[in-house]
């Protein structure tokens, strides 16, 4: 679901950011005011699952892939706005640093990833918790909303992509950004979530959070602990190990295409805000390092990548200590 | 064993030693007592050999020490093994990086065994309580763990003379409780202390022979 | 007065080191061996002509340095940027020459020489660190210059310090760093240390001191020492392979 550089027009990807202005802002203050200072190295471990589920590639028929979020996992486990954070994170060190998702249309992936999704998510996942009843309850419940949140988000991208031809055209009437309307968008990206990546975003929700309430239950309190238990860590460990698995599904997300992949997708030429627009070179694109086995590169992206996450969280959690202390001093 | 000929000693023209002679015995403790810029600290430096008289003989077991025969570094580290000194301020003469290398450190240059430098190093960290600071820093230390690790740095190198500048100056009341019946415990035949100080409750406690030094810089027998 | 702040930081740092060791210095390995595979893992990054083996030391390094405390990762990554930023700064010509990749592999071969670098020394001790040159047959002038840095570091300090105190209080009218006399108070902060390394060297020579400075704690190599060896070998194979891959 993330959308690269140069598929939304530059109104749009401006309108996006300034929607999320406010978003973030709101969700500082409320992380601050709700998440004690030790407990903030937690989203980092958050952010980092969610950057590894979204290194799961899935494939489906027609060719394209798609992979889970993992936004009302987190949301679950500390709170939306906690969630909007992490993932905006996690989302920035993927453009920055493997070049996944735009520069200038991260507002848009972080209004569809970081907001729609854990917000929609977690407003059906408490709605449902009140309703149902018995031991997996909880579980059902955030199962349930993360389906609906993913889709949700899959949505807004699939309107984001659709409304680009009938708003940005050049001279000749061809798109200059996305070729495709909203009558391709919409089906293409809901198809995709509403089955296979929907259900990835499911059970990797589902699992997760099953293997904290049983391995490290103590994460779900709200305030206790500090320190990320072992169990969570070797987790992560697993996860590391296993991303190349999502090597094995060839073929790019739909409305992930390079420049050069776009004209063979069916549009018959590449839009001009394509071959002109912003080309960011990220360290290491596409989590590959050349001359690197795939598999080798997915590997240490993913180990750098999760431990930059942790490593920045980590670091806000001490300027939010040292601000108070300087504040009672 | 420790003879002063008529020594004086002046700085630039400005006089801080006037013709002293006196001849220092072995087992005896004396404390040197005078006011301030009386030349007590000159005093110690002549006979630790960091400087030399004007005027007159400083002769040490008989041996001539001037800055001639003291160039020779075979004949000086002779002479500084015999002499041990324990400054004032115990910063300055406190430079290794833990407590343990500061006693090890003058073992090391007296070419002694690994064992025997080991046995002596534990022997004084226990006699000086200094175990529980072994690992420390020495210039990280308290006024009074840095006294007590001066003084096993150079105790345990085992000199005949021991020469102690104002060894209770700082310290607490326990400290200095402490010092004053550690320097009884040291007092014996074989061994020659020397003390500056101001206190005059002090030198009556552990001295034997209680010197003065005069504001015209010559010493006198109290 | 941030200088001096600064300053006191810096000696606070050593303070709380030293009261901690050796409870805080928990790697267990010889430090002059840490140090050899430190140099050697620079070196080999320094060789390397494609960016493989740089980014798998610095993936290793960072799964190393996330599980630290917060307060160790600042301190430990506050070098590494300020040097890597700065090299970016430098190397910014080569994107305008027309070599972007330029910049992006010399700027991350020295963030990855002095992550290795920060970490051994957020991990050994300044204590042990001095040590491990003796080990490595540096000369022993050179450590004992070391030693005495750290000594008169804090020492002087805590005397300038003092004098900044005493200087403050004293002091009519605005709170201006030229209404500081810093000049007198550098001035009588170098005379001192003059001073006082004269009367290091009188304490040195009351002490028979003829150029021998040892350290009186030996290690002992044991097991993990024999292990960490092996990473020397492993690192050369590494190197070679990913060389051998481009």
């Amino acid at each position: 679901m993330h959308i690269p550089d140069n598929y939304l027009s530059p109104q749009t990807c401006a309108v996006m950011a300034a929607v999320m202005v406010p978003v973030w802002t709101i969700s500082i203050k409320k992380v601050k005011a709700e998440i004690p200072n030790v407990k903030l190295p937690m989203l980092g471990v958050g952010a980092a699952f969610s950057f590894l589920g979204m290194m799961f590639n899935i494939p489906i028929p027609g060719g394209t892939t798609g992979h889970a979020v993992g936004g009302t996992m987190i949301a679950s486990l500390l709170g939306p706005y906690a969630a909007c954070i992490a993932v905006s994170v996690a989302l920035l060190i993927q453009a920055l640093i493997f070049g996944d998702g735009g520069i200038l249309s991260f507002g848009a992936n972080c209004f569809n990833m970081a907001f729609v999704l854990p917000f929609v998510g977690y407003a059906v996942t408490m709605l449902l918790r009140k309703k149902l009843k018995g031991k997996n309850a909880e579980l059902i419940a955030s199962a349930i909303g993360s389906y609906i949140g993913i889709n949700a988000a899959a949505f807004c991208a699939a309107i984001e992509f659709g409304i680009q031809p009938m708003l940005f055209r050049d001279a000749a009437g061809n798109a200059l950004y996305c070729p495709y309307g909203l009558n391709v968008s919409i089906p293409a990206m809901m198809l995709g979530h509403l089955t296979l990546f929907g259900i990835a975003e499911v059970v990797y929700t589902t699992a997760v959070l099953a293997f904290i309430r049983k391995a490290a239950p103590e994460m779900q309190e709200k305030t206790a602990v500090s320190k990320t238990p072992l169990p969570v860590k070797l987790l992560l460990g697993v996860l590391i190990i296993l991303t190349p698995l999502g090597l094995l599904a060839e073929g790019t997300a739909w409305g992930e295409w390079g420049a050069d992949e776009i004209a063979a997708t069916g549009a018959g030429f590449t839009p001009a805000g394509m071959t002109s627009g912003l080309n960011f070179q990220a360290l290491l694109p596409d989590y590959s390092v050349a001359g690197m086995p795939s598999w080798l590169g997915y590997i240490l992206s993913a180990v750098i990548g999760a431990a930059l996450l942790i490593i920045v969280f980590k670091l806000i959690s001490m300027i939010g200590n040292s601000k108070k202390e300087n504040a009672t001093a | 064993m420790i003879d002063l000929q008529d020594i004086s000693y002046s700085y630039q023209n400005i006089p801080a030693l006037s013709h002293i002679t006196y001849r220092f015995e072995m087992g005896k403790c004396y404390c040197l007592q005078g006011p301030n810029g009386c030349g007590k600290s000159t005093l110690f430096r002549i006979l630790n050999g960091l400087r030399f008289p004007s005027s007159g003989k400083f002769l040490f077991d008989g041996k001539d020490i001037t800055e001639k025969t003291m160039k020779k570094s075979d004949f000086a580290k002779a002479f500084h093994r015999q002499v041990g000194f324990v400054f004032q301020h115990s910063e300055i003469q406190l430079f290794c990086k833990t407590v343990e290398d500061e006693i090890a450190f003058g073992l090391h240059q007296l070419d002694l065994s690994d064992t025997e430098v080991h046995d002596r190093v534990e022997h004084y960290i226990t006699l000086l309580h200094l175990q529980d600071i072994r690992l420390r820093a020495p210039f990280n230390l308290s006024g009074g763990e840095q006294k007590r690790c001066a003084l096993a740095a150079v105790l345990a190198m085992e000199p005949p003379v021991l020469i102690l500048d104002e060894p209770i100056s700082g310290l607490d009341e326990e400290g200095q409780e402490w010092v004053t019946s550690f320097i009884k415990e040291l007092k014996s035949p074989d061994r020659m202390i020397i003390i500056a100080t101001h206190q005059s409750s002090f030198a009556q406690e552990v001295a034997d022979i209680q010197l003065r030094m005069t504001k015209e810089h010559r010493l006198i027998i109290k | 007065m941030k200088m001096n702040l600064e300053l006191m930081r810096l000696i606070r740092r050593i303070t709380i080191t030293d009261i901690n060791y050796p409870a805080q210095d928990k790697s267990r390995i010889l430090p002059a061996l840490r140090l050899s595979v430190a140099f050697l893992t620079i070196l080999l990054c320094a060789l390397s002509r494609n960016a493989i083996y740089v980014v798998m030391i610095i993936a290793a390094e960072l799964a190393w340095l996330c599980v630290k405390p917060p307060a160790v990762i600042w301190n430990i990554l506050k070098p590494v940027l300020l040097s890597s930023l700065f090299c970016m700064f430098v190397m910014l010509p080569a994107v305008f020459m027309g070599h972007p990749r330029t910049l992006m592999t010399v700027s991350l071969k020295v963030f990855e020489s002095v992550l290795i670098l920060s970490q051994l020394g957020s991990s050994i001790s300044w204590k042990k660190m001095t040590d491990a040159f003796r080990t490595l047959h540096a000369p022993q002038l050179f450590v004992f210059t070391l030693d005495m840095t750290m000594r008169f570091l804090v020492i002087l300090g805590r005397y300038s310090n003092a004098i900044l105190e005493a200087v403050t209080l004293r002091r009519v009218g605005a709170d201006h760093w030229k209404n500081a006399g810093t000049g007198g108070i550098l001035g009588t902060t170098f005379l001192r240390a003059q001073q006082m390394s004269i009367e290091t060297s009188e304490a040195m020579s009351c002490r028979c001191f003829d150029g021998e400075y040892r350290s009186y704690r030996k290690h002992k190599i044991g097991t993990p020492d024999m292990l960490y060896t092996l990473l020397i070998p492993l690192l050369v194979i590494l190197f070679v392979y990913t060389q051998k891959a481009m």
